[in-house]
């Protein structure tokens, strides 16, 4: 059982690799959530009625809820960015909740994590650089011109707590499981996994994307 | 344990971009689209039904108003004509007394016309009468002269007595 613990420790395997190229499980599994999320959404969005059934009202709960929280967060007039927050939440939330199912966490990985930071950190910048053009680089100069420094590296910070934090939780859950689990193998592990895995997973692809919109928000329309 | 394999970051961005797009296309437009056309439906038929609703009202009120001037209207005819038809039979029943008189007076005028006719007839032939009695009774011809003294005689005692009987 220690070896499970050791197994999560040492990274994702490399499942293949293409070109000399590794293809870890990680990836591996992504690409398995993403299948997934795809024939939901196929499943999901046929024949929408002006009426709608029980199927059609979970896509409208589902799609009124993002675009709820997106309103809410961002403001009306970037309800443009839905789609893309809406994408963002399910890949993280099925990706969190994939160690339930006994397979790695794609997010239990740093280099999933960083990427999706870094995602959000082009996407702060370009969109504040779009809505303000040169006074946004001017502003990291703002108030003293000797503060840039420090706002450079606070920007630069964002991807990587970002990627930290949510890399940190989903590694830290999947080692406490698999310890729990090497401990008490019986009822234990059902009752943990609720909070780390469900819990923990759901609230950290809420934080994650929350975190997002709000520095996207900020970046882009906060008044210079 | 924080190294970052490229291969795995290039692929996690183009992952999350691919899906992006793919739910996007697949889901998020096409839903959205969906629910934002039926909130513009449910919008234009709440405006549509509030805008039937005030017209509704609108005629009914233009309907009352109609009906009350028309019962007025109405009132009025009925009181005109009344007070014409009374006008007209004021009017009727002078006409008719006025004739009744002029006919009254016509049939007086006749009726003293036919007496004084009568009177006037038999007068003369009383006369006449008296001079035949009176030759009669000479048993000869009485002369031009003593026929038209005779003659004015009964004239004139018949005139007296006339006079005393109709007096």
């Amino acid at each position: 059982m220690i070896s499970n613990v050791e197994a999560i420790l040492e990274g994702p395997r490399t499942e293949f690799t293409i070109f000399g190229l590794p293809i870890t499980e990680s990836v591996v599994n992504t690409w398995l959530v993403m299948a997934v999320l795809i024939i939901l959404a196929l499943i999901f969005r046929r024949n929408l009625q002006v009426y709608p059934d029980k199927r059609q009202n979970v896509v409208e709960a589902i799609v009124e809820a993002v675009s709820g929280l997106v309103n809410t967060t961002m403001g009306q007039k970037n309800k443009g960015f839905m789609p893309y927050i809406g994408t963002l939440f399910f890949l993280l939330l099925f990706s969190n909740l994939l160690g339930i199912f006994g397979l790695r966490p794609p997010t239990a990985d740093f280099s999933v994590t960083i990427a999706y930071g870094i995602v959000t950190f082009f996407c702060i910048h370009y969109f504040a650089i779009k809505a303000k053009g040169w006074s946004y680089i001017k502003g990291m100069g703002e108030p003293f011109i000797f503060l840039l420094p420090m706002n450079l590296i606070g920007e630069v910070a964002k991807p990587f707590s970002l990627g930290m934090r949510l890399y940190g939780n989903l590694l830290g859950g999947s080692v406490i499981m698999a310890m729990i689990s090497g401990a008490v193998a019986l009822f234990v592990p059902a009752v943990a996994s609720i909070y780390f895995d469900l819990f923990s997973g759901i609230l950290q692809s809420f934080i994650f994307v929350m975190l997002t919109m709000v520095f996207i928000t900020l970046a882009k329309d906060d008044d210079e | 344990m924080l190294d970052i394999l490229p291969t795995t970051f290039i692929f996690t961005i183009i992952n999350l971009i691919t899906l992006f797009l793919i739910l996007r296309f697949l889901f998020f437009k096409p839903v959205g689209d969906f629910l934002e056309k039926r909130r513009q439906k449910i919008h234009d038929d709440l405006n549509n039904a509030r805008r039937e609703r005030e017209e509704a009202a609108r005629l009914l009120d233009e309907h009352r108003a109609m009906l009350a001037q028309a019962k007025a209207e109405a009132a009025r005819v009925v009181e005109a004509a009344l007070a014409k038809a009374e006008e007209h039979r004021e009017e009727l029943i002078a006409k008719a007394n006025a004739e009744a008189a002029a006919i009254l007076e016509r049939a007086k005028a006749e009726i003293r016309q036919e007496q004084a006719k009568a009177v006037e007839q038999l007068r003369t032939q009383i006369a006449s009468l008296s001079v035949a009695a009176a030759e009669k009774l000479l048993a000869r011809s009485i002369t031009a002269a003593d026929q038209d003294k005779i003659f004015e005689q009964v004239l004139e005692e018949l005139d007296s007595a006339y006079e005393k009987y109709s007096s």
